[in-house]
């Protein structure tokens, strides 16, 4: 055996800047999207715009795009895509963040609508040549945004502008609030309660609850995760749970008596214990003046009132 | 840990000795240009190789900037986890010590995750999340470098516990931004967490042919050094190996290829771990002829894995990190209990 030879500083320096030297030549070559990414069009054909073969992978957008009657221009979905039933049929892009790159480019898009969280994505579709328009999904002004854009883009202004006004119909604030102090919960699992996801103030669903007049326990920050003492400190009258997928009787009975295990709770104690299912209910998308009518009608009845 | 006690590598080796290992390194580029070669035919989409030669053609996108990219990084990304794997087994005398092992995965899922929370697009070209991955991951190393370069002497064992911590310690963060983040950003941030391969165009493998290299370059170059250690630090210390030395230029050197490979590709399991064992049973275990052999098994390794993770029926998509897992732990498996491994 050999006695140990060049010793690792000398080594390190010239590794370090060969790297150094490699590196600075990797960024120089660039090919991100532009920052118009995160707010809009992206693309070297942002500046030609087109709206004949479109793909996306986010559920909502889909949704938004056969409301606006551009269905027929659709060529490719996420994986997640259920509604409308026609979209349901068409070919499957993958998950938000692990697309099918090989399948998009095999259906040559003229336009991907992405959210602002699949960066990574635009800057491959950019590079592929692919122009990307980007729409905001979190809140109900970033769904008028999302619609504004998708019409604006595709040429169908005024299909946009109906279904906005339909929305602002479909959700307008209640006359006459609720006031009771109300806990949504996003797709939890049966059996016992233990860490949950609440919906919060800012999120699409605390504007529901919002404009229903309702005081939302789960405070301000977007999806809280809330664990037995902080509901029971919370001291809910209403729980709503909203889960992704139709509930039989069974599932919504399993779900009420998890809650029962936390005690006197004043949701507990008066029943107001509401599940709801369904794909549209996590969805901030055209379907939301259901979803809307469905917490109203449930709430109604704990309340006591009529709707 | 039980590497045979060759302390000479292939300098030891007899003539039938030296056959045999021509033997298995033709054997390893047949396999590895064999499962490259298939891999870069079938994919998601079907595609003629006459229509790829058509510049801008819908077949010559697909097989060219996106599965030649693909394939490439693999088998860079499985070659880097392997020879990864292999110096940390002998550095830390430890066989279930891998490229994760010290947290500097955990430190670029760290800085992937801040990004995917506070959102960011991409700077100088290059995505904030492969950015910040790197700068977490680097951030790691040099703790852990840091650490082994101590003057007072950290031991080894010292030092995998320092990363076992520094790793929960991350995951706890990472925990910690999940939630605060909303559903997507959850979601994106298990996304991540699984790992992939899917690149466009040959900058991420310009990027990691680079730290591989100099990764394995400074291995290699360690390679006395790492055999003698295989007969333990004392005697290697008592033979005049500046242990010290040979353990801050080894971790830097792989903290360094294994970050700018999680920045790419996101952490992918295992490979780093059965790899090296299943090669030191083919090669042995000098470093001067595992240290390439890991870097094609360990490449040819993941392609195959990746390929089969592309190619499920649609409804059955799973993360390359799951193939490989499900793949080697049953081969590693087979290995160690039904080819007469269980009695060495």
């Amino acid at each position: 055996m050999s006695a140990p030879r060049s010793g690792p500083p000398a080594r390190g320096r010239a590794l370090a800047r060969a790297a150094a030297a490699v590196l600075v030549a990797l960024i120089g070559v660039g090919g991100g999207p532009s920052s118009a990414a995160q707010g809009g069009e992206a693309g070297p054909s942002a500046a030609a715009p087109g709206c004949r073969r479109v793909v996306t992978l986010a559920p909502n957008v889909v949704e938004v795009v056969f409301e606006l009657g551009l269905g027929e221009r659709v060529v490719g979905v996420g994986e997640h895509t259920s509604w409308p039933p026609e979209a349901a049929e068409l070919p499957r892009l993958g998950g938000l963040y692990d697309p099918r790159l090989e399948t998009i480019v095999a259906l040559d898009p003229d336009l991907a609508v992405l959210l602002p969280s699949q960066a990574e994505l635009a800057g491959s579709l950019t590079r592929l040549e692919i122009p990307v328009l980007t729409v905001p999904h979190e809140t109900l002004e970033d769904l008028e945004v999302a619609i504004r854009r998708i019409a604006d883009r595709c040429g169908v202004e005024a299909a946009g502008e109906e279904l906005i006004a339909d929305l602002r119909s479909g959700l307008a604030p209640r006359e006459e609030p609720l006031d009771l102090d109300v806990l949504v919960v996003v797709g939890r699992t049966s059996g016992r309660i233990r860490e949950v996801y609440a919906a919060g103030e800012g999120t699409f669903l605390g504007e529901l609850v919002a404009r229903l007049g309702l005081t939302n326990v789960a405070g301000p920050q977007p999806y809280p995760s809330l664990g037995p003492e902080s509901i029971v400190a919370a001291r809910p009258e209403v729980i709503v749970d909203l889960m992704p997928q139709a509930l039989d009787a069974a599932h919504s009975a399993a779900l009420a008596v998890d809650w029962r295990q936390l005690g006197s709770l004043p949701a507990v104690e008066s029943g107001c214990l509401v599940a709801l299912g369904g794909d549209h209910t996590l969805i901030p998308g055209p379907r939301l003046p259901r979803l809307y009518r469905e917490l109203e009608t449930a709430i109604d009845a704990c309340a006591g009132e009529e709707p | 840990m039980r590497h045979g006690g060759a302390a000479g590598g292939a300098g030891f080796v007899g003539r039938t000795a030296a056959r045999s290992l021509v033997g298995a390194f033709v054997a390893l580029v047949a396999v590895t240009l064999v499962v490259a070669v298939v891999a870069l035919l079938v994919g998601e989409e079907s595609v003629s190789l006459s229509d790829s030669l058509v510049e801008g053609s819908r077949d010559a996108v697909i097989l060219w900037r996106l599965r030649l990219p693909r394939v490439l990084l693999g088998l860079l990304a499985g070659g880097a986890l392997a020879v990864s794997g292999l110096s940390f087994q002998t550095v830390f005398r430890n066989p279930l010590a891998e490229p994760y092992t010290l947290g500097v995965a955990s430190g670029a899922a760290l800085g992937a995750s801040f990004v995917i929370v506070l959102g960011g697009g991409f700077a100088v070209g290059l995505p904030w999340i492969s950015l910040a991955a790197f700068a977490g991951a680097l951030a790691i190393g040099g703790v852990i470098v840091g650490l082994s370069a101590s003057r007072r002497g950290v031991r080894s064992e010292t030092l995998l516990l320092a990363g076992i911590a520094l790793s929960i310690t991350c995951s706890a963060m990472i925990l910690l931004l999940q939630s605060q983040g909303t559903m997507d950003q959850r979601s994106h941030i298990v996304q991540w967490m699984m790992g992939s391969l899917a690149v466009v165009g040959y900058r991420e493998v310009g990027w990691l042919a680079l730290w591989t290299a100099l990764g394995s370059a400074v291995l290699v170059g360690h390679r006395w050094e790492l055999d003698v250690l295989l007969t333990g630090e004392e005697v290697a210390a008592g033979r005049g190996v500046d242990l010290r030395r040979v353990r801050v230029g080894v971790l830097a050197a792989v903290s360094a290829m294994v970050g700018a490979l999680v920045a790419v590709t996101g952490p992918i399991g295992f490979v780093g771990l059965i790899v090296p064992h299943i090669l030191r049973r083919l090669v042995g275990p000098g470093h001067l002829v595992l240290t390439p052999a890991c870097l094609l098994g360990g490449g040819a390794f993941l392609v195959f894995c990746d390929l089969v993770a592309r190619t499920l029926p649609r409804g059955m998509d799973l993360p390359v990190g799951v193939v490989t897992a499900l793949v080697g732990g049953v081969f590693f498996l087979w290995l160690l209990l039904g080819r007469g491994g269980a009695g060495r």
